[in-house]
């Protein structure tokens, strides 16, 4: 399964969500805070928090963490 | 009578649906996971990382032979209300549901509480935490402190350590010596359940460190260092007993939080915990609310871990048959046999638990006037303070209007809590329960697209 990140194409194998792919990629930090400008990464790792959200598929504001990989995704994060 | 609606495929939410088919019964059951199993039994599909697999796959192989049991996965309940006798859900899919009753079996979040640095990257809750390595084996960092207080924090460590993970220290920042000895009197086998925790760790050389906190984490732009304390009996810090060490990642649990969103839409009556002040679900012997036909089971009715859960679910799916008519209150009263004094001897070691592992004010201290306290709107400690003692708000709800604290997109169900308890230390006094309950005043329980709505609209 092929899935694009920040538009790179990268070859996932397992099914599983988007927040734990891009943090075994060592991609820690997912966005910037609006305000502050402040990097965050996954928190509570199960859609409470909202800290992990990434623009999926060009839809902003997605949960990283409860968010399944589908082949084709497009996932743009904080480089 | 349409068939329940079970909302949570945890372990309360399965077994209730067990019971609902072994009664002739059916259910759908609904969860935002595409899997069965909840917060406890999420696991991958490489088997290894699943815990105590036994009781789930039972489970699951029991739903799967009755095909009057409907699971949607991946579904999430935006919605919910009560009218007439019947519960209404909507979902993220655009469908929505209607039954004469429901089961309310959403579970709980990690409890957090701030201190400087708690924002960066690579901090994490101690269920975060669990919740990505038992997923998919994915790790926090190499290198991680585990902190806060409960007994959560073991297991949590445990699985780090048998990942490959570096756990540098595992530290209880309440006062628990003695304390495994306190709960083999009560539950012989969490007792076991603790040793193999601890056997791991001391096989490892963890340090567990009692009455230590982690009261800032630092790095630029992730956690390189954490700054941790030897704190007294409410947490405040022992001066001189600050160390620094270096860290890559540091995973955070104060217990847990009964998610109650959709609960508080469906107009249930909800309680005040005695010892911790959560608001959970009031419910009767028979998990009934007091909205008739809604249930509810599991951490929703007061956080007791999976066995009670299981328990409650069991009770309750039983009572749902008899109010469905589809079983006598006889027949029920064979399939109940020491359900009823299982939960209350269960329910008594959680809540003996939760004054050992209770959170003590002092935790405050560990604020800088820069620490961010909710997490979604930045809005910090200074802050909040402005906002009581220059703007004189003078109740939470003022408070977090005029400091948009709990505004933001998790709706307050991180700060919430959080917010509660520095807004009412600042105007000198402890949250309402009023105050409390409003925390988990959620209209929509999770944001929906446009097109969701549109569809819905139809
Ligand atoms: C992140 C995390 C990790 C944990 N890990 C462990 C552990 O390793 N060991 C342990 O002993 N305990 C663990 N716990 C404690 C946990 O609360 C268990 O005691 C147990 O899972 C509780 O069972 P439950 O059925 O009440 O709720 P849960 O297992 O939490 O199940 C609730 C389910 O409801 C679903 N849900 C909630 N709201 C909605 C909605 N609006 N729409 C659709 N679905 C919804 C959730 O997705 C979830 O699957 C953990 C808790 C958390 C928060
Ligand atoms: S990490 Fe909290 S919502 Fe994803």
């Amino acid at each position: 399964m092929k899935v694009f990140v920040n538009g790179a194409e990268i070859e996932a194998t397992e099914s599983e969500n988007v927040g734990t792919f891009l943090l075994k990629r060592r991609q820690q930090v997912l966005r910037m805070t609006r305000f502050e400008g402040n990097p965050r990464g996954m928190f509570c790792g199960i859609g409470v928090c909202f800290d992990c959200i990434v623009t999926i598929d060009g839809i902003a504001n997605q949960r990283a963490c409860i968010t399944q990989l589908r082949e084709g995704m497009r996932i743009e994060v904080t480089s | 009578m349409s068939r329940t609606i079970i909302i949570g495929g945890g372990p309360a939410g399965m077994s209730a649906a067990v019971e609902i088919a072994r009664a002739g019964g059916d259910a759908i059951i609904i969860d935002s996971n595409p899997r069965l199993g909840g917060q406890y039994w999420r696991h991958g599909t490489d088997a290894k990382f699943s815990h105590d697999g036994e009781r789930f796959f039972a489970l699951q192989d029991e739903i799967s032979r009755h095909p009057e049991i409907e699971i949607r996965g991946g579904s999430q309940v935006w919605r919910a209300s009560y009218q007439d006798g019947v519960a209404s859900v909507w979902l993220n899919d655009g469908t929505s549901l209607a039954s004469e009753t429901l089961l309310i079996a959403t579970g709980a979040y990690d409890r957090s509480l701030p201190f400087p640095g708690w924002d960066l990257p690579g901090s994490m809750t101690a269920g975060g935490a669990q919740a990505l390595l038992k997923a998919s084996g994915a790790l926090l960092g190499r290198a991680v402190f585990v902190a806060g207080t409960g007994p959560f924090l073991l297991p949590v460590a445990a699985s780090l350590v048998e990942a490959g993970v570096k756990v540098l220290g595992v530290l209880e920042a309440n006062r628990v010596n003695g304390w495994i000895n306190h709960l083999g009197a009560v539950d012989f086998s969490k007792m076991k359940d603790a040793a193999r925790y601890f056997k791991i760790l001391a096989t490892a050389k963890v340090p567990i460190r009692i009455g230590y906190a982690i009261i800032e984490a630092r790095g630029d732009g992730r956690v390189e260092e954490v700054v941790i304390a030897k704190v007294d009996r409410h947490f405040a810090v022992k001066p001189g007993s600050i160390e620094v060490h270096k860290c890559d990642a540091i995973a955070t649990g104060w217990g847990f939080t009964p998610d109650l969103t959709l609960a508080h839409s469906l107009g249930v009556t909800t309680d005040i915990d005695a010892i911790d002040r959560s608001v959970v679900v009031h419910v009767d012997a028979f998990q009934e609310t007091s909205q008739h036909g809604v249930f509810a089971a599991g951490e929703s009715t007061g956080v007791g871990g999976v066995d009670l859960a299981l328990i409650e679910g069991r009770v309750a799916g039983i009572a749902i048959a008899v109010q469905r008519g589809l079983i006598s209150t006889m027949d029920a009263k064979n399939r109940s046999v020491g359900l009823a004094q299982e939960r209350s001897r269960i329910r008594k070691f959680a809540q003996a638990l939760l004054s050992v592992y209770k959170i003590r004010e002092g935790w405050r201290s560990w604020l800088h006037p820069e620490t961010i306290i909710c997490r979604c709107e930045e809005v910090t400690f200074a802050q909040v303070r402005n906002v009581v003692h220059d703007l004189g708000a003078s109740d939470v709800r003022t408070a977090k209007l005029l400091s948009r604290c709990g505004m933001g997109m998790c709706q307050g169900r991180v700060c919430g809590r959080i917010v509660a308890d520095v807004v009412g230390a600042e105007i000198g006094r402890s949250a309402t329960d009023d105050e409390l309950r409003g925390i988990h005043n959620r209209p929509i329980a999770h944001p929906i697209s446009l097109a969701t709505l549109a569809k819905q609209g139809q």
